[in-house]
């Protein structure tokens, strides 16, 4: 009966200490994702960053063995056992698309073969970062790393614009996503749109933070001004 | 005897009965039945019998240690346990092992911080209970290096510290030596000189005949019998320890009750 | 003769703060103690290994979580295992009568214990703390760009001090009824194993119970840690505020039941 009084008691606490709190509860598919793997008890005793991080540094050694399988399966071990530092995500989606490719690739290859390894591990990439929206929460790193594997890997500019912009429309985000999205346009010879995304932008910059480069926003409505008023 | 109010009797056991479960669906085991006796200030109770007859099980009813099932169990008319009863109480338990890494006298600071002993008073009075218990030099080692012997006396000393009016006292030769037991029979004298009332458990019958002014023998948690030494062996007390004539009695009834 | 009992608050204070203070020098003098101090330590210390890594400022990110990985998983062994401990040394070395048949009430008794083990793990997580604090500012140093949020360790080794006198609490609740320290020790983790499922539970459904019971989850000192800007005032004070009404609610369960305790 304390308890159950407790536990009525304690629940505007509990709402305050989640309203406060950056973390997030391990979820079921989580679970299931490190279940069999030896890393239960430590989760059950609420150490997941100690798992995660061990599974990480687990990766790291397989990474310095060119071990694509196991670098790949203690990437996802890693984040199914702490979905929340940002780090884990971004790095391991790089892993992902750029060093798995070439491990997989040893030796001279037909060139239709490398293009099939680049795109699957570019795909799988991708997938990762999905879990990742859906495990850590929208963020715009996510976004821009997701934007960065359609252009290097993929070579797919519309698609790098699509997800530059939606990273420059998360609040908080990095200041060069939205000059990146009117890059892609420029490069997609679609100087209009990349100037009419510039000039809504720009009013958004503050003037007093270097980081927001208006000097180079300004410049490059200019350019894009002059491009499209000679013929 | 009878005509005394309630609440000048140190001790009542009223149909004191109490038992044990062992285990879940052990049955249950009486450690002692409907025991009824009564004890004033200033005298001595020896408690007397083999073990397991109950004699624990009553001196730990009148610290408080457990509840009766049946009966009442007073302690200067207040139920044993209060705390208004406790304050009054002075424990001994069986064979106690102490915290190693205290000293005596730390040991015994404590138990006087527990029992709201003045200040002014507590250094004093932890001095004059080593000296009772022959630990004075002891007092600033630490209770790990202590012998058996010292360990009890030690037990003794922390029974007394807070000149309680009742002092319990389960099996306290235990682990004395010859003169250890000899300074115990002066010190109990003493106590009961200073008007408290002491309840002891013990073994040595010769001890329980010099000493007590009451006795009682109990077997199989029921009382065999209980009475004055003199009520009981029928003349003076024997002065000299061996052979007792209280141990052929306890023998007999020992054996009459099987 | 001594003085009669009544003192009132102050007087109950101070046979708390005696019980506490003997628990505390006990427990400090505990093998279990300098062998988990030690080896949590170590485990603090060999986080340097992950220079070999080259994470780069994440390494700091490394240890810091070791590091507070090291004090929540020895501190809540040390929670359960030396709460049980003490308790039952006690009580079976019979030390425990000399007290309980002094006018010092159960709940003195059970309180005292637990803030004498409280102050144990504080000790222990200070210590651990100002070592992790030591590696995060040698590493911080060498490391270009790396920065340590002070406030943010700071707060992040309470949460994980808050979360393990909860698992003492628990214990405690187990040792009021216990038989042997190595049940209720042991019942003990289990307990706070619970307590770290609960976040699983939802409303209503089979389990829905589990809901009386602390949700240890709740104190993220991970996040803490790893958050760019300090924690908030709504986060301390809630994290605080559902220890002390568990706290209590441990208390008064190891006291009733530790009440009707017969010895």
């Amino acid at each position: 009966m304390l308890l159950a009084a407790a536990a009525v008691v304690v629940q505007p606490l509990d709402a305050l200490v989640r309203a406060g709190s950056p973390s997030g509860l391990l979820r079921r598919d989580q679970w299931l994702a490190s279940a069999g793997r030896g890393s239960g008890i430590a989760l059950l005793g609420g150490m997941r960053s100690m798992v995660a991080n061990g599974c990480w540094l687990q990766a790291n050694l397989a990474w310095e063995k060119r071990d694509p399988v196991a670098t790949a399966e203690l990437i996802h071990l890693a984040v199914a056992a702490d979905e929340r530092p940002i780090y884990f995500w971004l790095n391991g989606a790089r892993i992902l698309a750029n060093d798995l490719p070439e491990w997989r690739m040893a030796g001279p290859v037909p060139r239709s073969f490398r293009a099939v390894v680049d795109e699957a591990q570019a795909q799988a990439a991708l997938g990762f970062l999905e879990q990742g929206f859906r495990w850590h929460g929208i963020d715009a790193s996510l976004y821009v790393e997701m934007a960065n594997i359609h252009l290097r890997r993929r070579h797919d500019l519309e698609a790098a614009a699509r997800y530059y912009r939606l990273a420059a429309e998360v609040p908080g985000a990095p200041y060069f996503a939205a000059r990146l999205h009117a890059e892609m346009l420029r490069a997609l010879h679609r100087p209009a749109e990349a100037l009419a995304w510039l000039r809504q932008v720009l009013p958004t910059l503050p003037v007093d933070d270097e980081a927001a480069r208006r000097d180079v926003v300004v410049e490059r409505i200019r350019v894009l001004e002059q491009e499209l008023a000679s013929p | 005897m009878n005509g005394r109010a309630r609440q000048e009797w140190a001790v009542e056991l009223i149909g004191f009965g109490k038992s044990y479960r062992a285990g879940w669906s052990a049955k249950s085991l009486t450690a002692v039945e409907s025991l009824t006796l009564r004890l004033a200030s200033g005298q001595v109770l020896g408690l007397l019998g083999p073990n397991g007859s109950g004699k624990s099980t009553t001196l730990k009813a009148l610290a408080g240690l457990l509840r009766p099932e049946r009966g009442e169990v007073l302690v200067y008319g207040h139920p044993a346990g209060s705390l208004a009863a406790r304050a009054l109480v002075g424990y001994l338990p069986e064979l106690p092992q102490f915290p190693a890494h205290l000293t005596g006298r730390e040991f015994l600071l404590y138990c006087a911080g527990l029992s709201s002993l003045k200040q002014d008073r507590t250094l004093a009075r932890i001095e004059q209970t080593l000296e009772w218990g022959g630990l004075r030099d002891a007092g600033p080692r630490r209770l790990g290096t202590y012998s058996k012997g010292m360990l009890q006396r030690l037990g003794l000393a922390q029974a007394i510290l807070h000149d309680p009016a009742l002092v319990l006292l389960d099996e306290p030769a235990s682990g004395l030596d010859p003169a250890g037991r000899l300074a115990l029979n002066r010190l109990i004298r003493d106590l009961a000189a200073q008007g408290k009332a002491i309840v002891f458990s013990s073994h040595l019958l010769a001890q329980a005949e010099q000493l007590c002014d009451q006795l009682a023998i109990l077997g199989r948690g029921r009382l065999l019998v209980a009475g004055s030494p003199a009520d009981l062996l029928g003349s003076a007390r024997v002065e000299s320890p061996e052979p007792s004539r209280l141990e052929q009695l306890y023998l007999e009834k020992m054996g009459s009750h099987g | 003769m001594a003085e009669f009992p009544h003192g009132g608050p102050s007087a109950s204070f101070r046979r708390t703060r005696l019980v506490a203070l003997h628990t505390l020098g006990e427990a400090l003098r505990l093998r279990l103690t300098a062998l988990l101090g030690m080896i949590g330590a170590a485990v603090v210390v060999g986080a340097l290994a992950l220079r070999e890594f080259n994470f780069g400022s994440a390494e700091l990110k490394f240890i810091g979580d070791f590091g507070l990985g090291a004090i929540g998983g020895f501190g809540t062994l040390l929670a359960a295992l030396a709460t049980a401990q003490l308790f039952f040394s006690e009580i079976q070395g019979r030390a425990a009568y000399c007290v309980l048949t002094r006018p010092v009430r159960r709940w003195e008794y059970m309180a005292g214990k637990f803030i004498g083990v409280a102050g144990l793990l504080a000790l222990f997580t200070v210590a651990m703390g100002l070592l992790i604090a030591a590696l995060l500012a040698v590493r911080a140093a060498q490391l270009e760009g790396a920065v340590v949020g002070w406030t943010a360790l700071a707060c992040a080794c309470a949460m994980q001090w808050l979360k393990v006198t909860l698992v003492a609490g628990m214990t405690l609740v187990v040792c009021s009824y216990a038989g042997s320290a190595l049940f209720a020790s042991g019942a003990g983790l289990i307990l706070a194993v619970v307590a770290h499922l609960r976040s699983f539970v939802g409303e209503g459904g089979r389990f829905g119970w589990i809901k009386v019971w602390p949700n240890l989850a709740l104190f993220d000192a991970e996040s803490v840690l790893a958050a760019t800007h300090p924690p908030s005032a709504s986060l301390l004070l809630g994290c605080a505020g559902y220890w002390a009404v568990y706290a209590l609610v441990f208390i008064g369960i190891a006291s009733y039941v530790f009440e009707q305790r017969e010895f």
